[in-house]
Formats: structure tokens, C-alpha cells, sequence
């Protein structure tokens, strides 16, 4: 039997993040996979960030972790999304080489000190009779034992692949599903659901005719994803812009019966945000076009994915199809696409600590939960990653991010509190606060929590530390520098004439005022280093808003500071209606935000759960929020 | 608050005692343990029928019990209704049955509605509402009061909530997709439909506070000096002694309130001390607190008398749109003296009253029925109205500057949760307390 502290299983792009994780905290890691080529494979769109998911991006990279490191170094076009709208709600993107990205995140797994990597198939996890996980069954009979385990199997449980009307068990093309897996999973008592995600055609890019179409390239200068990343060395590619028309949607009308998800072949529900062609044609049948990017998958390969048409009709009818789209005509398929149907784990039966209520030890991460994308796999398993390394060192797994803090928090708090009837997909709008929670102050917010937690390399602390007291250096400057309103407007700045001096800070961050006149105003401004004075700017744009919103947050962390004791029996709490104890035995909730946040629990439930916990006297173990 | 929602609750709903009968209102959980305690068989639930009460073998009385189940009942709880014969005697004995077995007690003021709320069994704005009906003293007052009962408030508040709501989504889905797929145009229309919230809005924001008015009454100051008849006149009016009346100068010190009907409006009339210099500490402070109560009031009925002095009206300052001048004492004055403003009355020999009775109430009136019936009856609606039409009006402005969507979309959020305010959608717990405090027990 082999022996290990923490297990991840499944290399994408959860298990990548939790293993390394796991592994910076110092414990002993074990990664499984099926296949050691494939570990940081992008199996749908060769793109990471984008709105939303940008942030997340970020985020992870802040407490150190991968994905944004592997996206800059394959990165062969970076372009900020929402350029033209405020920095609060800009999404940094980057088109990546599929091949460069994989090999800089097997790069890196290989090279993570406490972190080995297993080629096996996992049949079945093991658990003590208290419910504690002990450790892993091999396909070869032979045992792994573990403190933690986390489950990151995407697509593969009883994946089945859908094209036309043929369907394989498949976990992503040309890899076995996991069947024993979900077994395992029924056998533990946790509910399961399909989902279903679907990926376009690839082309060949030599059978495009490029020429006709509309060139969009990367933004100049560019900005890398990561905190640590100086410098770009990859070539950089354009993508092109072609659209669906008529034909194409004639194509699609005609053929709807042969495709599984309207022949009822596929019973799981796709993202609404992500619809395959098909959806889009029938949902918006007003649309006489639908947009089309053409993103290179490389720099190395002719092979192009086309972002907008993913379909699961049968392969010829896909060819058909493409043919009929401009610049496409004589085009070849390299490989059809497809729709992909899987199990999901219903997430309310996670902790915000993403491990199950059912099984100490017992972590999961990314599509398994109902998540779709890679931003938001990776972002779960990160936290997944550290949280499992908590339990291996015997501490307590407590390492939380709430909704004020980032956009990791938002989605794990959505997922362990809400029911998910589509895959979910994070968007800025889900964020209460987000104008404080920006792309450009991820590491601002988290790393430091990262370093006392312990997943931050020396490196990036010295890093961040650095940056810091640059940029509170920078604020400082900027609001020691003041003038009264007189004296502005003796400069052709109007601003009030209330007597009350405005800073430097506060004009920069004025939308009529901004950079170019506060150097002009005080040029020793233009010391500041041009990054920092952005973010300062950023700070500055959103200051009163922010302010705002600072007696919402404590009430919210208030609620939030509110917890249950462990395994608290809400049937013996007295006064509860009949819906609000099932939705309150559903979801188990953690704390008393948490339950009040939960679809049907009415404001008199919420006020006798707070009596009950009072009336036990145990108030505040407090789950560890941001200080 | 101080109240433990798992008790179950009990009071007595009906008013005054020594009547045919009355209801005592049992919510919570042991509700329908009701029926074991009192020795009677629990029927069908939502149906009447008729039972003995006891307490063990004693018989306490004859009554109507209806038994509703949860949560289809006033809170949302289970609920026992028992109609007994309406003597304290009896009201007691069956009340101190059910308390000797504990998980009883007497429900707050307003409990009852206050779990309605909570339950979701209604919204906040019904609760005051029922909370006005019951306070109800005239029939304007209950129209108004069962119109929001019935949703009035309610209605209009969620509606113009969806409205913001819808606005805020369009500008929420153009921050989260990209230009390419929802354009830039999807805003300019944005500011035509804010346009028309603020209008709406605004609209039931300015409606002259008839709402508050016909809540809570409309106040009459009646003020002017010493011995002009000012007691008289408000003893008259309440047709009650409210006032002390006597030949001296400054009889009245304090303001003596009294409540009017007035064909349908509630009135509040005050008598107050007369206006003039005086070195009495006592009266002075008479004097200010009257001048006080006045500049709250709606209206001022100055009351004067043939001998005051010319310039005694004129430092008052009547307002003719409001303020109402009266004669009194016409019959010590030859015929034919009459000014067209001034309404000229003897309380002595009753002259002139009935119109200075129309006068009063047409002003009165005017103040409290509009076009339309008002959607605000409280000052907490306006409130959060306001913050609502501050926040819409800021998202214009945002959006029509061109500033970032982000803002704008916050500027919306705010509004939303202002909207959510009226009706309790949002920080209920914080409502409570204020929205209930003012309720009677049993309701």
C-alpha cells in the first residue's frame, strides 16, 4: 500500500490547482490521472480569463497559484475585455498555444516540490465507518492511503459523448469515462445530476480564406495575467471575425431533429450563457447572424477553433454547416464537434470549505460541482487544494474567502447555497461589491492571506510586499497634495467652492479631472510608476461607493461570523415551517448568513435560527473570514 | 426584540369587555394542543363548531372554536380562534388554563401580524395597513387604510421595484457580455424608462403628504390673543369641555389637543395660550410651546376679537392659502363692519359657525383628497421613496454622462433595495421593530 497525506484525482485544470496547492502548503501530495500527457489540457476554447473569469484568474494567481503563470507563458494574444467600461468590470483574456499552455502546467506540477504524479485509474475511495476518508482504490487492486482527498473529475463521471446520433461513454474525446467513480459517489449517499456542455468543430486553418475576413488583434501594449509576469516572449496572433447568415440557420432549422439535445436524446441541462448553435438559432430566432470568433489553438498548428458555433449535430451536417459561413466555404473539419453529457455532484453538499458534510476529508473541485469553465475549475480546486492540506497537517480547514473579499468567494458561496439547474458560469454581476473587488487588486485583497495560510512562495511575497508599500507610498503622495477650490478654479478645474481642499487622490479619480491634469497640476506626480498610479486612480474612481458599502459588508459578516455548531439538527429547532426545515436540511448551512441566503428561508426563520444558536451559548467559532 | 418566535402565543383580539362575545387568539406550535387543555375535540381544520371549554372537570364556557392549520392561517402558524361569551370573568379563567401549562404567553403588541410578516404571510405595508384600519376614526381614514390593506402601496412599490429591476438587468447583462454581442444601444434607451420611473415616482412622492395628513390627522392651530375666545371656540368644535374657559387673560397654559371628525376627515385641533408679552415665566412658556405646536401645524385658525390691536395679525403673517382668519365676538359690533377675508363668527350667539365649519373642513379636506388616492401613508414610504428617486436620478445622470456602466448598475442596485424597503424585502429585522411598535395587542 502506498501512503501519502493528500490525493487529488483528475489532472484539469481543479486538479492541477489543488495538487500544487496542497503541495505549497508543504504535505506530501499525490496526483492521479489517467493519462500524465493530458494533465493541464484546455479540452474546449484555447482561451483563459475574460469577464468575470478574468477576475478569477487573478484571484487564483494572487494566492499563487497557476493558471495565470501558464496562460502568460503560452499566451499568443492578450486583449482586456470591457476596455471601453469601468476597470471594476474589465476582464483580462488570453488566447493561449494549447500545447504551450499544457506543457507549462505539466511544468510546473513536475517540478512542485512534495508533489508526485500517479498513472492510474481510480474504482473506489475508502472511508472509515465515522465517515472520515482513508484513502483510494486503485483500478490494479492496489490502495493509496490519504488524510484528504480531493475529487476533480470534470466531465468523467458516466461522461457520454453526444454527435449526431451516435453516443460513446466517454470523459472528454478519446478518454475513458469514470464509471466506478460515480458509484462510489451513489454508494456515499450524494446526489447526483447530468449536465450537459458542448465544443465546436475544429477547423483547418489552411482552408480558410482569410483574406475576407475581419482581423482582430491583441491589445499593444499588452497585459500579462499574472502579478509576477514582466514579459511576454511568445509571438503574438491575431483572431479573426466571421458570422453565421441565413443559410447557416436554414442548415440548422432542417436538421434540429438529428441533433441529441432537441431529439431528447440529451436529458442534462447546457449553459444558458454558453449555448451551442443550435440553442441560439431557435432561441433568438430573430437573429438573422450570430458572431464567430476564429481563435488560433497555437503557434505551431493550423488548427482553429471557432468560438460561437458549438454544435453536437452529426458530423456531416457540421461540415455542411461550416461551408455555408463566410471565409469557410471550402473549409475542413478536422474533428466534429460535440456535446458532452456528464454527473454532477449537487455542490450544497460541500462546505464553503469545498469539502463534503457527508465525509471528513472528502474535498471536490470544478466541473464535478456544476461549475462550467476552466477559470472557475481552477479557482475550486485551489481552494479545495489548500483547504485539503490543512486537514493532512491536522489543522483545522478553514481557509474561506467570502463574497467582500473576491469572486472566488462569490462562486463558492453560490454554489454551496444554491440549487444549480444550469452549469455555472461566473459573471460580475453575481458580485454584491464589485466595484472594490477589481482585476487589478486581486493580490491587494488576497495574498497576504495566502501567506499567512502558507500557499505564497517567498518569491511572490517579496513581490507583493514590495508592490504594496509602493502603492501606499503612491496614495500617500497623492492625498498630501492639495488645493482649495479657489485655487482649482484659478486653474480651470470647477469643483464646489465649499472651502474644502481637494487632494491630488480625489481629482484623479474624477472622471472630468483624471492623470493628464493632475501632472499637469503637480508634475512630481509623474514619479509615481504609471501602474501604480492607475491602480490608485481605480481607488480613487470608486472611493465613495466603496464607502458605501462598508456597513452592508459588516452586517453580512456579521451573519457570516454566526456558526452553527457542527452537525446542528435543524428538525429540532422549534418554530421552523415545514419548507423552510427541508430547505434548511438540504443545504445544512454553515453559518446564519449562509442560511438566510438560501432560496425559501423567510426572515422569522432566520430570527428563531439565531435564537436557537444563541440560546446554546456557542456563539463564534469563528470561521476564519478576512483577519 | 426581545420575543422568542418558538412560543406559542396568545391574546385576546377583541376590544371592550362586557360584550356578546369574544376572540382569543392562540398562534404557534401548541395551537392545536389547545383543544386537549380546554377538554374539547379538535374538528375538521377551517371549520367552525361548537364547544364546552374546561379546565379538567370545571366548565369554563360555551364557545366558537376554529382551528387553522399552517400555514394557511392569519400568521402563517398554526391557529386557534376561540369565540367565547365577551366577559372578563370568562376571558381569564380560559386564559389562565392555557398559561398554567406553560409554552404559553401573552403575545406583544402586534405579535400576531409581526409573524404574519415574517412568515411571508404578508408584506409590510399590508401589516401597517391592518395596524391603520384598526386605528381608523373615520371613514377617510379607512378607505385609505384598507386600500393599503389591500395592496395599494404594495402593488405600486413592486411594480415600480420590476421596473428598476428590468433597467438595472440591461445594464448588468451589457457589463457582463461583450460589446459584440450586446451593443452600446442596448443603453440609450435606458434613460427614456428611467425618465419614467422618476416620473412616477415623483408623482406619488408629491402628493402633498396627503397620506401622512389623513394617517394622522390634520392639525389646526388655533391661536391668537388672550380672550379672544380661543377655548370656546375648541370646546365648541369637540363639543366637549377640552378647556378650561373663565373671564381672565391666559386661562390656557399648556396646547389641549382634541380629535375631530370632519365629515370623513380626522382633524387635531389645538387650543393654545394667547399671544401676547407677558412676564409670567409660565405663560411665556405657554406661549412658546404654542407657537411651536403652530409651526408644525397644517393650518393656523387665528382667531381675533373687535378690540385687538391692527398690527396683531400682521407680525403673524397669515398665509391666504392656508391659514384661516376668524372674527369672534361680531355680535358686540354694529352690523355693516365686514371684511371680505375675515371670516366673522359669535360663539355667544352662535353666528357664523356653520361656515367657519365649511371653511375648516374644505381646507381640511383639500389637504388630504387628491386626484388620485396617495400611495404614502407613512413617513418611512417617503423615505425610502426618496432614496429610491435619488439613486434612479443619479443612474441618469451617470448613464447620460457617460459615465461607466458599473456606476450606473450600482446607482440601480441602491435604488432596488430602497424599493425592497417599502415593502420588506430587505433588512426586515431593522423594520420591525418601528413598523410594530405601535400595534395594539391581539392583532
Amino acid at each position: 500500500m502506498i501512503e501519502t497525506k493528500v490525493i487529488v484525482i483528475g489532472g484539469g485544470h481543479a486538479g492541477a490547482e489543488a495538487a500544487a496547492a496542497s503541495a505549497r502548503l508543504g504535505v506530501p501530495t499525490v496526483l492521479i490521472t489517467q493519462k500524465k500527457e493530458t494533465i493541464g489540457e484546455m479540452s474546449c476554447n484555447p482561451a483563459i480569463g475574460g469577464l468575470g473569469k478574468g477576475h478569477l484568474v487573478r484571484e487564483i494567481d494572487a494566492l499563487d497559484g497557476l493558471m495565470a503563470k501558464a496562460a502568460d507563458a503560452s499566451g499568443i494574444q492578450f486583449r482586456v475585455l470591457n476596455r471601453s467600461k469601468g476597470p471594476a468590470v474589465r476582464g483580462p483574456r488570453v488566447q493561449a498555444d494549447r500545447d504551450l499552455y499544457r506543457e507549462a502546467v505539466q511544468q510546473a506540477l513536475f517540478q512542485q516540490d512534495n508533489l508526485s504524479i500517479m498513472e492510474a485509474t481510480v474504482e473506489d475511495v475508502v472511508c472509515e465507518k465515522s465517515g472520515v476518508v482513508t484513502g483510494v482504490v486503485l483500478s490494479s487492486g492496489e490502495k493509496v492511503a490519504c488524510s484528504a482527498l480531493v475529487l476533480t473529475t470534470g466531465t468523467f463521471l458516466r461522461g457520454v459523448i453526444h454527435l449526431g446520433e451516435s453516443k460513446t461513454p466517454a470523459g472528454r474525446i478519446g478518454d475513458e469515462p469514470s464509471i466506478g467513480l460515480a458509484l462510489t459517489l451513489e454508494k456515499f449517499g450524494f446526489a447526483l445530476s447530468r449536465l450537459k456542455t458542448g465544443t465546436p468543430p475544429r477547423l483547418d486553418g489552411k482552408t480558410i480564406a482569410w483574406g475576407s475576413l475581419l482581423e482582430q488583434n491583441g491589445d499593444c501594449p499588452l497585459e500579462p495575467l499574472s502579478y509576477l509576469t514582466d514579459e511576454i516572449k511568445n509571438e503574438q496572433r491575431p483572431c479573426f471575425i466571421t458570422n453565421t447568415n441565413e443559410t447557416t440557420h436554414a442548415i440548422i432549422t432542417k436538421n434540429l431533429n438529428k441533433s441529441p439535445i432537441y431529439s431528447g436524446q440529451i436529458e442534462g441541462v447546457g449553459p444558458r450563457y454558453c449555448p451551442s448553435i443550435e440553442d441560439k438559432v431557435v432561441r433568438f430566432a430573430d437573429k438573422n447572424e450570430h458572431q464567430i470568433f476564429l481563435e488560433p489553438e497555437g503557434l505551431s498548428t493550423d488548427t482553429v477553433y471557432p468560438n460561437g458555433i458549438s454544435t453536437s449535430l452529426p458530423a456531416d451536417i457540421q461540415e455542411h454547416l461550416v461551408r455555408s459561413i463566410a471565409g469557410l466555404e471550402n473549409v475542413r473539419i478536422i474533428r466534429p464537434g460535440y456535446a458532452i453529457e456528464y454527473d454532477h455532484v449537487d455542490a450544497r453538499e460541500l462546505k464553503h470549505t469545498l469539502e463534503t458534510k457527508k465525509m471528513a476529508g472528502f474535498f471536490m473541485a470544478g466541473q464535478i460541482t456544476g461549475t462550467t469553465g476552466y477559470e472557475e475549475a481552477a479557482g475550486q480546486g485551489l481552494i479545495a487544494g489548500i483547504n485539503a492540506g490543512l486537514v493532512a497537517l491536522g489543522k483545522e480547514p478553514n481557509f474561506i474567502i467570502d463574497r467582500a473579499e473576491g469572486y472566488l468567494g462569490v462562486m463558492i458561496d453560490d454554489l454551496v447555497t444554491k440549487e444549480i439547474k444550469e452549469p455555472y458560469r461566473m459573471f460580475t454581476s453575481r458580485a454584491e461589491y464589485r466595484l472594490q473587488l477589481r482585476a487589478d487588486n486581486a493580490d491587494i485583497r488576497l495574498t497576504e492571506k495566502g501567506v499567512r495560510i502558507g500557499c505564497v512562495s517567498e518569491h511572490r511575497k517579496g513581490r507583493f510586499e514590495k508592490k504594496r508599500s509602493n502603492i501606499e507610498k503612491a496614495e500617500d503622495t497623492l492625498k498630501m497634495l492639495k488645493l482649495s477650490p479657489s485655487a482649482l478654479s484659478k486653474l480651470g478645474i470647477a469643483v464646489n467652492q465649499d472651502g474644502i481642499k481637494r487632494s491630488a487622490h480625489e481629482l484623479l479619480g474624477h472622471r472630468d479631472i483624471g492623470k493628464e491634469r493632475v501632472l499637469e497640476i503637480w508634475p512630481e506626480v509623474a514619479q509615481i510608476p504609471q501602474q501604480y498610479l492607475e491602480l490608485c486612480r481605480n481607488n480613487s474612481m470608486y472611493e465613495s461607493y466603496v464607502r458605501r458599502q462598508e456597513a452592508d459588508i459588516e452586517a453580512y459578516r456579521k451573519d457570516e461570523n454566526l456558526v452553527f455548531p457542527e452537525g446542528m439538527d435543524f428538525c429540532s429547532v422549534g418554530g421552523l415551517s415545514n419548507e423552510a426545515r427541508q430547505a434548511l436540511e438540504t443545504v445544512k448551512p454553515q453559518t446564519l448568513g449562509q442560511a438566510a441566503r438560501i432560496p425559501g428561508i423567510t426572515p422569522a426563520a432566520a430570527i428563531i435560527l439565531l435564537r436557537h444558536v444563541r440560546a446554546q451559548g456557542r456563539r463564534r467559532r469563528h470561521l476564519q473570514v478576512s483577519g | 426584540m426581545s420575543q422568542n418566535f418558538e412560543d406559542t402565543i396568545l391574546a385576546l383580539a377583541t376590544g371592550s369587555l362586557h360584550a356578546a362575545t369574544a376572540l382569543i387568539r392562540i398562534s404557534g406550535n401548541a395551537a392545536s394542543t389547545t383543544a386537549n387543555i380546554l377538554g374539547f375535540k379538535l374538528q375538521k381544520q377551517r371549520l367552525a363548531s361548537v364547544a364546552i371549554l374546561k379546565d379538567g372537570e370545571r366548565k369554563l364556557d360555551e364557545a366558537l372554536v376554529i382551528f387553522f392549520k399552517g400555514p394557511r392561517s392569519y400568521t402563517g402558524e398554526d391557529v386557534m380562534e376561540l369565540h367565547v361569551h365577551g366577559g372578563r370573568a370568562v376571558i381569564e379563567a380560559v386564559i389562565n388554563t392555557l398559561q398554567k401549562q406553560g409554552g404559553f404567553r401573552i403575545a406583544e403588541p402586534g405579535e400576531f401580524t409581526k409573524r404574519a410578516v415574517l412568515n411571508g404571510k404578508m408584506d409590510l405595508t399590508k401589516a401597517e395597513g391592518i395596524n391603520d384600519l384598526i386605528q381608523a376614526e373615520t371613514e377617510a381614514q379607512r378607505v385609505q387604510s384598507f386600500a393599503q390593506v389591500d395592496g395599494a402601496l404594495s402593488e405600486i412599490a413592486f411594480g415600480w421595484r420590476e421596473k428598476a429591476i428590468k433597467i438595472a438587468a440591461h445594464v448588468e447583462a451589457y457589463i457582463d457580455f461583450p460589446d459584440e454581442e450586446i451593443p452600446e444601444s442596448t443603453l440609450t434607451s435606458l434613460g427614456d424608462e428611467m425618465s419614467v420611473l422618476i416620473r412616477d415616482i415623483e408623482k406619488g412622492l408629491n402628493d402633498g403628504r396627503r397620506g401622512e395628513i389623513l394617517r394622522e390627522g390634520f392639525r389646526v392651530a388655533v391661536i391668537g390673543p388672550p380672550n379672544a375666545g380661543k377655548s370656546t371656540l375648541v370646546n365648541w368644535l369637540s363639543k366637549r369641555p377640552v378647556s378650561i374657559i373663565s373671564e381672565q387673560p391666559g386661562t390656557t397654559r399648556d396646547v389641549l389637543e382634541a380629535s375631530l371628525d370632519l365629515g370623513g376627515y380626522p382633524v387635531i385641533i389645538a387650543d393654545t395660550a394667547g399671544l401676547r408679552a407677558s412676564t409670567d415665566p409660565i405663560e411665556n412658556e405657554g406661549i412658546k410651546r404654542a407657537q411651536e405646536w403652530a409651526k408644525s401645524a397644517n393650518t393656523r385658525l387665528i382667531l381675533l376679537e373687535p378690540s385687538t390691536e391692527a398690527g396683531f395679525l400682521e407680525r403673524l403673517k397669515p398665509n391666504p392659502e392656508c391659514d384661516l382668519v376668524v372674527l369672534n365676538k361680531i355680535d358686540l359690533l354694529p352690523r355693516d363692519l365686514k371684511k371680505e377675508e375675515t371670516l366673522a363668527i359669535s360663539l355667544k350667539d352662535e353666528i357664523g359657525l356653520d361656515k367657519l365649519l365649511n371653511r375648516l373642513k374644505k381646507i381640511a379636506s383639500k389637504r388630504m383628497v387628491g386626484k388620485e388616492p396617495p400611495v404614502i401613508t407613512r413617513t418611512r414610504h417617503r423615505e425610502a421613496l426618496q432614496s429610491c428617486l435619488n439613486s434612479i436620478k443619479s443612474a441618469k445622470t451617470a448613464l447620460l454622462l457617460g459615465e461607466e456602466p458599473e456606476i450606473v448598475a450600482e446607482e440601480l442596485r441602491a435604488a432596488t433595495k430602497s424599493l425592497g424597503r417599502v415593502v420588506g424585502a430587505v433588512d426586515v429585522e431593522d423594520l420591525l421593530d418601528v413598523v410594530f411598535g405601535d400595534f395594539c395587542i391581539g392583532k
